[in-house]
């Protein structure tokens, strides 16, 4: 039997051992905000693109002087971990408009320096047809840029061969999500997150390697046996990568069958057209793969959904989850619990947390117990 | 609710506000001279959106933050700022502020969010809003607005058009803006039946120009030893500029304050007897103390040569050679001139604050940043750091600008009445 692979050991701080080993090798990296980057540019011009988390942070003095205390936990953490120093491999950094929090990370890494190259995208918040024209635009001057700061040529036939790369990658990871779904699931949902975050953490080349086995493994894995049915959930909101968060739940005798988080499913969310123009393609699933709040017109589709997942996976209670201060988050979230009330018979649990969770773990086991109680 | 909508507001209008524009006309109340015209083109807002509602005889429009109200005017449509309305209603009264704010907050609106999209969602559920034929949204400026106007949509029975505004303001992101407007005559045509004139346009931007011409003239004006009208000039000009821009008696308004400034430059009068201290207020005016730029001119000689939205409206004019170039015009003043504004980065606002730091002459600023507005806060540090190598004193502090409970009128007071005597005194 083969060994498992715990991929906790690229999810954790983002200088992991696959990173280390591809500076060892000479490869350059480039850390990039959120879900909407076009990530296979990066990849494409030779860069490793990794998505900017802040784990294992201990403060966030450093950026306490350019962020209010009312920022969003996450970004001062990311802040501060870029002007202390300690992402100083990273060559180059692209920041999209995903929110009013991240987009200042832009203005203040880029007033001070704190990376070789930094790129902002200001990916539109509706979904036209002329909305996606000047982002295609934008990408099409990011593929200039890269290729002069980087003395590359970012050639058609490499991005096509980035996205087949990328889509490979997404189809991996929606097997697994499919695994977790089953009833009884046969992954668990933090295994899953810890798999998503670690895939935007290291070569995606190296992890569609490492996650091919491994997915093979979790499909023979025996079904939990027993006939007590546990109840399913479904976890909703922005930045979440700590798979701990989930473990909470799931040790309190909750299944998470499926997730709605910026860096779990909708990393895998929708594959990019391979028959296309690779920009056009690129454009078109930035601005399509992700409902996110920062989208001003497509609540119907989000809420659909979730109440499509609801359906999908019998889901008895859905959590809601997100940061302080995150307006997008907790105006979604608002929506969300009226029409879940008018449209579900499902129960809904909204919680609000700071980006490092270790410090509310306490809490939050109270609160879920009491609404696992609820459900049963 | 039964009854007609807007029945607070409708009595406010009769009963504070009408009473308040015959002490400003009689100079029972300060500077009423020079605000009074204000306070007209308020009232007759609000009356003719009540006649327009009662009577359906035109469309009304909801629109938001980074459009003017030309393109409506010309289309024959009545519009209504939403985010003008809260520091209207909540004039002279900051409780009406808390009453909205805290039926939204009730309703599950997350207390983060900025005060003007909680006021307006509160205002909402207790019917204090225009029942709007369509509501227009820009996306713009923030994140707040954003989710905000998508919570509004759901409560309010009414088609909704949304522009994407560029977070640039390069004269490419005006061109993709301007498109968007094109777009949004093409709504407007269908919600009114109206077809779009190109004269009728240019007949509104030419007047539009006229005001705004009158306007750069006020704010050249701002800059004379003394300053010729108190902060409170600025406050309203730009308060009435939201939602009468292109119309007759805004310009007449304008002009009007233009001749005053000069008739007082010409003579010699300021604001402020002894002038001491030129303040650029860089952000939005705390609304809940109507005697702020009193107080400050009386306790310290200072007196506040503009706030940050009123600065936004020294525009250029609108070329009116063509449909084109009057779009462009318009989509530069949306995006540029309100409180769409603020959606640039760090950098362009900062050059902006340089350009009107030295513009009118200042000599400190004063930074009150709203707890809602989170992009502001990522933008406060650079600006201090700029301000603290240019030697320029700054005093920033937390507010809330329509919600006294954050910060009350005391409190904001102690903040200024330290900086003026002890950094500014210093000097
Ligand atoms: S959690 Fe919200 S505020 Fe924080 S980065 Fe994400 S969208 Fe922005
Ligand atoms: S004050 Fe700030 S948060 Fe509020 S509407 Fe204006 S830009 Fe948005």
């Amino acid at each position: 039997m083969q060994e498992q692979i715990d991929f906790g050991r690229w999810a954790g701080p983002m200088e992991n051992e696959a990173v280390a080993r591809w500076r060892t090798d000479g490869g350059r990296v480039a850390g990039y905000f959120c879900t909407h980057a076009p990530e296979e540019l990066l990849w494409a011009a030779g860069l490793l693109p990794l998505r900017m988390r802040a784990t294992g942070s201990p403060d966030t003095t450093g950026a306490d002087p350019y962020l209010g205390s009312n920022n969003c936990s996450f970004v001062r953490h990311a802040l501060a971990r870029v002007l202390d120093g300690d992402l100083a491999f990273l060559e180059a950094l692209v920041v999209t408009n995903s929110c009013d929090h991240v987009r200042r990370i832009f203005d203040v890494c880029s007033a001070k320096a704190a990376v070789p190259h930094c790129y902002f995208l200001d990916v539109p918040h509706v979904r036209s047809d002329s909305a996606r024209a000047r982002l295609v635009a934008q990408l099409r001057d990011l593929r200039c840029k890269l290729e002069s700061d980087f003395e590359v040529t970012l050639d058609d036939a490499k991005l096509t061969s980035t996205l087949k790369l990328y889509n490979r990658t997404r189809a991996l990871l929606l097997r697994a999500s499919a695994l977790r779904g089953e009833d009884p699931p046969r992954a668990s949902g933090s295994e899953l997150l810890t798999m998503t975050v670690a895939s935007a953490s290291m070569p995606k080349d190296r992890f569609n390697e490492l996650l091919e086995p491994h997915l093979e493994q979790l499909e023979a894995r025996a079904v939990r046996a027993g006939a007590e049915r546990r109840p399913r959930l479904l976890f909703v909101g922005g930045m979440l990568d700590d798979p701990g968060y989930l473990e909470v739940f799931e040790s309190l005798g909750a299944d998470i069958v499926d997730d709605q988080l910026c860096c779990g499913a909708k990393t895998f969310s929708r594959q990019t057209d391979e028959d296309t123009d690779p920009i056009e393609a690129i454009a078109r699933r930035m601005l399509e793969h992700v409902p996110c709040p920062r989208m001003v017109d497509d609540y119907p589709a989000r809420l659909s959904n979730v109440l499509d997942a609801i359906d999908r996976h019998r889901v008895d209670g859905v959590v809601c989850q997100r940061l302080k201060f995150c307006d997008l988050w907790g105006g979604e979230i608002e929506m969300l619990r009226s029409s879940l009330m008018r449209e579900s018979q499902v129960r809904l649990l909204v919680l609000e947390r700071d980006y490092l969770t270790a410090s509310g773990i306490g809490q939050l086991r109270t609160r879920a117990q009491a609404f696992l109680e609820s459900l049963a | 609710m039964s009854g007609p909508a807007m029945r607070h507001m409708r009595t406010k209008v009769e009963e504070q506000f009408v009473p308040m524009l015959d002490g400003l006309r009689a100079e029972a109340l300060p500077h009423g001279r020079l605000l009074a015209g204000g306070v007209q083109l308020l009232i007759d807002h609000y009356r003719e959106t009540f006649r327009v509602m009662d009577e359906r005889s035109r469309k009304i429009c909801w629109y938001e933050f980074s459009l003017t109200p030309e393109i409506f005017l010309a289309m024959g449509v009545h519009p209504f700022l939403g985010e003008s309305h809260p520091a209207t209603m909540a004039l002279g009264t900051p409780e009406v502020c808390w009453e909205y704010v805290d039926v939204a907050e009730e309703s599950g609106v997350p207390t983060e969010l900025c005060v003007l999209d909680k006021f307006l969602l509160g205002a909402l559920l207790r019917r204090e809003l225009p029942e709007a034929d369509f509501i227009v949204t820009a996306s713009a400026p923030c994140d707040s607005s954003r989710i905000g106007y998508q919570m509004f949509e759901r409560l309010v029975d009414a088609p909704v058009f949304r522009l994407d505004a560029p977070a640039d303001d390069s004269p490419q992101a005006h061109a993709y803006y301007a498109a968007e407007i094109r777009k949004l005559i093409g709504f407007l045509e269908e919600q009114t039946g109206n077809r779009f004139d190109a004269d009728r346009l240019r007949e509104v931007c030419e007047e539009s120009n006229r005001a705004t011409e009158a306007v750069l003239e006020i704010f050249e004006l701002r800059r004379a030893r003394p300053c010729p009208h108190p902060g409170a000039v600025s406050n309203s000009l730009y308060q009435a500029m939201l939602n009468s821009l292109g119309t007759p008696a805004f310009t007449r308004y304008a002009e009007f304050l233009r001749d005053d400034a000069e008739e007082a430059v010409r003579a010699g009068r300021g604001a402020v007897a002894n002038e001491r201290h030129r303040v650029l207020w860089y952000y939005t005016p705390i609304t809940f103390d109507f005697e702020m730029n009193a107080w400050l001119e009386q306790e310290f000689d200072s007196v506040v040569l503009t706030d940050l939205l009123a600065s936004s409206l020294r525009q250029d004019p609108i070329d009116t050679t063509s449909v084109d170039t009057m779009l462009c015009g318009l989509a530069r003043r949306g995006l540029e001139g309100t409180m769409g504004r603020v959606r640039v980065s760090a950098d362009k606002l900062i050059q902006r604050f340089l350009l009107d730091y030295e513009y009118f002459g200042a000599d400190c600023v004063v930074f009150p940043g709203p707890v809602g507005c989170k992009h502001v806060w990522g933008w406060i540090g650079l600006l201090r750091e700029v301000c603290r190598e240019r030697g320029i004193p700054m005093c920033v502090f937390d507010v809330d600008w329509m919600d006294s409970r954050v910060r009350p009128v005391e409190s904001i007071r102690k903040s200024l009445e330290q900086f003026f005597s002890v950094t500014m005194a210093a000097r």
